[in-house]
């Protein structure tokens, strides 16, 4: 079984807006998550979908996931304080009905652009490496600075890539790298931005998967400007 | 919801379009398409300006198959392979239009002013997924692989016998001019699909030479030829009106010319013996969906899709815009019988 999961957790405090977050913006009539998970809806390669939101949300999701006649998502679980544990509560809500096996592809819900491509070349990625990020080629030259203020570095480009998601475990890889996380005391915890670093961190190879410039994260206000610019109606 | 696409937006101009689009039917992703000479057109901008204008931006593309990603009515199954008829019929109002077909079924589908003919007045199979009416898709039977492409095609040829009502073995002997891939697969439908035996006029001995199951002519030779009652026009372009005249000249009394070419220019004809003759000439490229279950039921035929498998030069993976290009440049130089196949990856 491939399982979507689709993190929503978000409260879009770099939006600036206050009472919605990013995820939940309109797009055309449609909320973004909706359109997020109308992607992995339609493709015949994911067999069940599970969001994960805030609780205050998750009564305007269900009426969506209802309006919208959306059929595959079995679950829907609590956002965590982190990211980290947003993925925790997903593969905890997922546990009763899944198989080492199984395909788990954890995707942001703000990357509403995500083509079915990117989603069949991360589930055939599992298939060859049991790990597998999305990455586009950096095309600019990334700086490194450790103070803010003065270069430190110039990392070779050609070696850089940027990440986006989805990013896809055997459930085995991730259940494990998660375990293995939380084992350890909160003080103790590394830094990590994403789900593929808490995996690479537990020793498993990550393959990479080819993303791609339109399959933007909408994080800022521009970000929506961009998206809502990007999409013409063909109503 | 966003699906991406390629549309035209001038001639040789392709852009990424995202469009949110309807989910009212079954959404199809189309997979594997193959470019007609109508899409070149298009493409080389060998339409006027004004039609080009009212045209673009419009995704091309009329052959092509697909796999269902969601039918909320339950009809299909998602993952089923399905041929994507490109007319649709217009819902009609029951309001008589100038130019209303409603009393000619056989003329409904595609003719109809308000009926619509992608990568023609609407977007063609292009895109990531499109949403297209149930009545419209048929299901593949797994007999038959990707050259259900030519699906399209063959259904032409199905429909141009329709239309001259000829049925199996009703007409023993046919002539097809057109040495192309419209002349290859008319004359296909009409040895493996009536039973008749074919005559196939060209001016190409090394294409003629894939016309095997039928006995070939050069056209600056015709003189063994016999006359029959049923001629069939798949030349087009320049040469539509020398072969015209030819197949008037090889029409039998109240015989029929079927014309299935697209002509370049306006083509001078000899109607003194078209009135000699009591001849009928009829026009005929649209298909509609039952000649659509026709190509499929001639594809199962073993022998038939053998030769039609034959037109198959190859699979060209297109995953980004630079491929799609490269897929129109090498279909307008293209001089051969057979085409290159697009599996389109979004």
């Amino acid at each position: 079984m491939n399982i979507a999961v689709i993190l929503a957790g978000g409260t879009g405090s770099r939006m600036g807006m206050v009472d919605k977050p990013k995820q939940f913006i309109d797009i055309y009539g449609k909320p973004v998550v909706i359109h997020t998970i109308e992607a992995f809806e339609i493709n015949e390669n994911i067999d069940a979908i599970c969001v994960i939101c805030t609780k205050e949300w998750q009564e305007d999701l269900s009426i969506w996931i209802k309006e919208y006649d959306i059929r595959k998502v079995r679950w829907i679980g609590d956002a965590g304080k982190t990211r980290q544990e947003s993925s925790l509560n997903a593969l905890d809500a997922i546990k009763d009905d899944v198989k080492d096996d199984d395909i788990i592809i954890i995707h942001d819900s703000a990357r509403p652009l995500i083509s079915q491509r990117i989603i069949n070349d991360n589930i055939e990625k599992v298939k060859e490496c049991g790990a597998c990020d999305t990455v586009i080629p950096a095309q600019d030259t990334i700086i490194r600075s450790v103070d803010g203020e003065t270069l430190e570095s110039i990392p070779v480009r050609r070696e850089l890539y940027l990440g986006q998601t989805p990013q896809s475990f055997r459930h085995s890889i991730v259940r494990k790298a998660y375990d293995d996380y939380f084992a350890l005391p909160e003080n103790e915890r590394p830094v990590m931005t994403d789900d593929c670093g808490l995996v690479l961190a537990s020793g498993v190879k990550i393959g990479m998967a080819m993303g791609d410039k339109l399959n933007m994260k909408m994080t800022t206000m521009e970000d929506l400007l961009l998206i809502k610019s990007i999409v013409r109606t063909s109503r | 919801m966003f699906v991406k696409s390629y549309k035209i937006t001038e001639p040789g101009c392709f852009e990424i379009f995202v469009e949110d689009i309807n989910e009212d039917d079954v959404l199809v992703r189309p997979e594997y398409l193959a470019i007609c000479k109508a899409d070149i057109r298009y493409y080389k901008g060998n339409r006027s300006r004004t039609v080009l204008k009212r045209k673009f931006p419009m995704s091309l593309v009329h052959e092509g198959i697909g796999v269902v990603a969601r039918d909320k009515n339950g009809r299909f199954t998602s993952g089923q392979r399905v041929v994507m008829v490109p007319c649709e019929n217009a819902v009609c109002d029951g309001t008589k239009c100038v130019s209303c077909v409603r009393e000619y079924d056989y003329l409904m589908d595609n003719y109809c002013p308000r009926s619509s003919f992608r990568s023609s007045n609407a977007d063609g199979f292009s895109k990531e997924m499109i949403n297209i009416r149930a009545d419209y898709l048929l299901p593949i039977p797994d007999s038959i692989g990707e050259e259900a492409v030519f699906a399209e095609l063959i259904s032409v040829g199905c429909c141009a016998l329709r239309r001259a009502g000829i049925t199996e073995g009703k007409v023993k002997e046919i002539s097809v001019w057109g040495d192309g891939i419209m002349g290859y697969i008319i004359a296909l439908v009409a040895h493996y699909g009536i039973g008749a035996k074919v005559n196939v006029i060209g001016i190409n001995k090394e294409k003629l030479r894939m016309f095997d199951f039928a006995s070939t002519y050069l056209a600056n030779d015709i003189s063994a030829l016999s006359k029959t009652s049923l001629c069939i026009e798949a030349v087009g372009g320049n040469g539509a009106a020398s072969a015209i005249n030819q197949a008037i000249d090889s029409s039998l009394s109240g015989g029929t010319i079927i014309l299935c070419g697209v002509s370049g220019e306006n083509a001078p004809i000899n109607t003194r013996l078209i009135l000699e003759k009591g001849l009928s000439l009829l026009g005929s490229t649209r298909s509609n969906v039952g000649d659509f279950e026709k190509a499929l039921k001639l594809l199962e035929n073993e022998e038939f899709r053998k030769r039609i498998l034959r037109l198959v030069e190859g699979v060209d993976v297109v995953d980004d815009i630079r491929k799609y290009y490269e897929a129109f440049e090498n279909a307008s130089r293209s001089e051969s019988l057979g085409k290159r196949i697009i599996k389109l990856v979004f």
